[in-house]
C-alpha cells in the first residue's frame, strides 16, 4: 500500500510535469507586453532629463493587456512619469520633499490613444517638441 | 564574467558564515547543502549593504561589501573550526536506488521547463519590471535622486514595500557595469533552484536522502513555484528565506549549537526585509517558538533562544525600521491601507463591524480559500489532497522532530490567521477579488510546508533493522 502510494505520487507528478513542458514553451501575448512597449520608448530617454517628472497621455490598458504608462516608468526610471490627468497626485506627492511642478512642462504624448490627440488640440500651450517615432511625441510648454 | 563576480563574493560572505553556524560537512551532499544556505545569506547580506550605501552616500558602493567580506573574513577566519554536521545513516537500498531514476528526471524536466520560461521572460512578469526591477532602476540610475522611487507619482509601484530585492538587482547592475536583464535572471535562478535544494538538504539531514529527494521533487513539479520563479517575482526569494529559517530552527532542535539561531534570525531578518508577509511570518514566527519552548523547555531556554535569535535577526530588523521611516511612502489612493480611514465617510471601527456583519464576505473569504487551496499549485490533482493522500498511506514517523513541527505548524497556523483576519476585516475591496492573493500566499509557505510534510511521514523505504536517522528533541 504504501508503494502503491509512492508510485501514484511520482505518476501524478510525471503527469504535471509533461503538463507543464508543454504550458511553458509558449508565452502568452501579454507575459511579452513589457519587452514590447519598452522597446518602443526606449529612444525616448535620447530626449529627457535624468530624473525629475514628466507628463503622459497615451494608451494605459493595450489590447495584450499591459499598462503603457507603467512600462513608460519603468523604461524612463528615475524620471518620474505622472498622467495628465493625475494632478491629485502631483499635489500629494508636494507634501514631500522633492519638487513637482502645479504645471508639467514636458508632456509625452502617445498617439495611439485618440484621447492624446483630443488632449494636444485642447491645450495649445503645448508645442512638439520632437517627433521620436510615428505617433510618439514631446510636446513642451510654451506658455 | 563580472555576473559570476558579482555572485562570488556574496557567496564567500555567506559560506564563511554558514560554514560556521552549520559546523565542517558530513558528506558531499551536506557540502552542497551549504551552498543555497551560504547563497541566499551572502545576497540578501550585500543587498542589505547596498540599500546601506545608498542611504549614506547616494549610490551604490562596492565598498561597503567588501568592508563586510573583511570584517567576517577577521571575525571567522581565526576560529577553530567547528565541529561536524552529524548527517543521516541513510543506507541506500535497492528500492530507493531505483526510485532515484524518476525522481532525477523529473527534477530535470522541471529544471528545463523553468530556463525555457525563464530564457523567454527578459524582463519577468508583471509585478518584477512594475516593482522589483523597476525600482532597481532607480537606485542604479538615479545617483542623488534614488530615493524619488518612494514618491506618490509612481503609486501603483507600491513605494511602501521593503526593498531588499531591487537593492540585490541594483547591486548586481552596479558589478557588471550595466543593466544586464541577466542580473534579476540569475537571482531567480538562484532563489528558485536554490529553495529545492535547501529543502533536498533541510529534510535529507533529518529524514534520509529518499526523503529529501521526494520532498525536493514535488516542489520543483509545481509549476505554479517554477512559473513566478521564471517571472522573477519576490515570493520565491521570499519562500527560501521562510525554508532556511525553519531549517536552521530544525537544525538547533537536533544538535542544539546556539549559532544556528543566530543564523535562523540572520535569514528571518531577511525575509522580513523582502516583503511584507516576511515580517507577519517572522511575527508569528517568534510568537509560536516562544510559546512552544515557554510550555516544553522553560524560561532560561527560551532566553537563550530569544536572545541568540534577536542578535541575528535585528540588524535586518533595524534597517528595515529605517526604511519605513525614513523613505516608505504610503500613496493617497491606497485604499487598503491604514493611512486612508481619516478620508472615509465612517471610522476605522465601524468599517470593521460591518465588515463583521457582512455574511456575503465570508461566503466569499472560505469559497476563495477553498478555491486556491484546491488550485493554486497547478498539478494535475491538487497537491493538497495529493499529499494528504500520501501522508495517511505512509503514516507519522516516530522519529519526527517533535519541536521544529510544532513551531511549524504554530507559525503557519497564526500566518493563515493574520492573512484571513486582514481579508475579512480589514480590507475595502471586494473579497472574491483581494484573496485573489492568496495564492501568492500559499506558494511562499509552499517550501516550508513540504518541509513540515516530509519530516512528518514515515519514508518509504524504511527498514527496521536499518532505522531511520536519529530524530530531534
Amino acid at each position: 500500500m504504501r508503494l502503491l502510494a509512492l508510485v501514484a505520487l511520482v505518476a501524478v507528478a510525471v503527469q504535471t510535469s509533461r503538463q507543464t513542458l508543454r504550458a511553458f514553451s509558449v508565452l502568452e501575448p501579454h507575459e511579452r507586453c513589457a519587452e514590447r512597449i519598452a522597446a518602443r520608448y526606449e529612444p525616448l530617454r535620447d530626449y529627457l532629463p535624468r530624473h525629475g517628472i514628466v507628463g503622459y497621455i497615451g494608451p494605459e490598458l493595450t489590447e495584450d493587456v499591459c499598462n503603457a504608462k507603467f512600462v513608460l516608468q519603468y523604461t524612463l526610471a528615475p524620471l518620474l512619469v505622472s498622467h495628465v490627468w493625475e494632478r491629485p497626485h502631483r499635489l500629494a506627492a508636494r507634501r514631500t520633499d522633492f519638487v513637482v511642478p502645479d504645471e508639467l512642462p514636458v508632456v509625452i504624448v502617445d498617439t495611439q490613444d485618440p484621447e492624446a490627440v483630443k488632449w494636444l488640440e485642447h491645450n495649445p500651450q503645448y508645442a512638439v517638441l520632437v517627433r521620436v517615432a510615428p505617433e510618439l511625441f514631446i510636446v513642451g510648454r510654451t506658455r | 564574467m563580472n555576473v559570476a563576480l558579482s555572485f562570488l563574493l556574496p557567496l564567500v560572505i555567506g559560506y564563511v558564515l554558514v560554514h560556521h553556524a552549520l559546523g565542517r560537512s558530513g558528506g558531499w551532499h551536506s557540502s552542497l547543502g551549504k551552498l543555497p544556505l551560504a547563497l541566499g545569506l551572502g545576497l540578501g547580506l550585500t543587498g542589505a549593504c547596498a540599500f546601506i550605501s545608498l542611504a549614506l552616500v547616494d549610490h551604490i558602493s562596492v565598498g561597503f561589501e567588501c568592508a563586510l567580506l573583511i570584517g567576517v573574513l577577521w571575525c571567522f577566519g581565526r576560529r577553530p573550526p567547528p565541529p561536524v554536521l552529524s548527517a543521516d545513516s541513510e543506507r541506500w537500498t535497492p528500492a530507493s536506488r531505483v526510485l532515484v531514476v524518476p525522481l532525477g528526471l523529473l527534477l530535470v524536466a522541471s529544471g528545463i521547463a523553468f530556463f525555457i520560461q525563464s530564457g523567454q521572460l527578459n524582463h519577468g512578469g508583471w509585478d518584477a519590471w512594475d516593482f522589483w526591477n523597476m525600482r532597481a532602476r532607480f537606485f542604479a540610475r538615479g545617483g542623488e535622486h534614488w530615493n524619488n522611487t518612494f514618491s506618490q507619482i509612481p503609486w501603483w509601484t507600491h513605494p511602501e514595500y521593503p526593498v531588499l530585492l531591487p537593492a540585490m538587482v541594483a547591486r548586481g547592475f552596479v558589478w557588471v557595469g550595466r543593466e544586464l536583464v541577466g542580473v534579476p535572471r540569475a537571482l531567480a535562478w538562484v532563489y528558485t533552484v536554490g529553495s529545492v535544494a535547501l529543502l533536498y538538504f533541510g529534510v535529507s539531514l533529518t529524514r534520509g536522502r529518499t526523503q529529501g529527494l521526494l520532498a525536493a521533487t514535488v516542489l520543483a513539479v509545481t509549476p505554479y513555484f517554477l512559473h513566478h520563479g521564471a517571472e522573477q517575482y519576490a515570493d520565491n526569494p521570499l519562500g527560501f528565506y521562510f525554508l532556511a529559517t525553519l531549517v536552521c530552527l530544525g537544525l538547533y532542535d537536533r544538535d542544539g549549537r546556539r549559532s544556528l539561531l543566530v543564523l535562523a534570525g540572520a535569514f528571518a531578518g531577511l525575509a522580513a526585509f523582502t516583503k511584507h508577509e516576511g515580517l507577519m511570518f517572522v511575527t508569528c514566527l517568534a510568537l509560536a517558538r516562544s510559546v512552544v519552548v515557554l510550555r516544553a523547555q522553560g524560561r532560561s531556554e527560551w532566553r537563550r533562544q530569544a536572545s541568540a535569535f534577536l542578535l541575528g535577526a535585528s540588524p535586518l530588523l533595524a534597517l528595515l525600521t529605517l526604511f519605513k521611516l525614513r523613505y516608505a511612502v504610503m500613496p493617497d489612493n491606497a485604499e487598503f491601507y491604514a493611512a486612508r480611514w481619516q478620508h472615509w465617510d465612517h471610522s476605522f471601527t465601524d468599517h470593521v463591524l460591518m465588515n463583521l456583519r457582512s455574511g456575503e464576505r465570508y461566503v466569499g473569504f472560505f469559497e476563495s480559500w477553498w478555491h486556491n487551496l484546491t488550485h493554486f499549485d497547478e498539478w494535475l490533482l491538487p497537491l493538497v489532497f495529493v499529499l494528504s493522500v500520501y501522508a495517511i498511506v505512509q503514516g507519522v514517523s516516530a522519529l519526527r522532530p517533535r519541536t521544529t513541527l510544532r513551531t511549524l505548524a504554530v507559525t503557519l497556523a497564526l500566518h493563515f490567521l493574520g492573512a484571513s483576519a486582514v481579508f475579512l476585516l480589514w480590507s475595502t475591496y471586494d473579497i472574491r477579488e483581494h484573496m485573489d492573493a492568496t495564492g501568492r500566499l500559499l506558494a511562499q509557505v509552499l517550501p516550508v510546508s513540504l518541509y513540515g510534510v516530509f519530516l512528518t511521514v514515515n519514508t518509504p523505504f524504511t527498514v527496521a533493522s536499518q532505522g531511520e536517522p536519529e530524530a530531534a528533541r
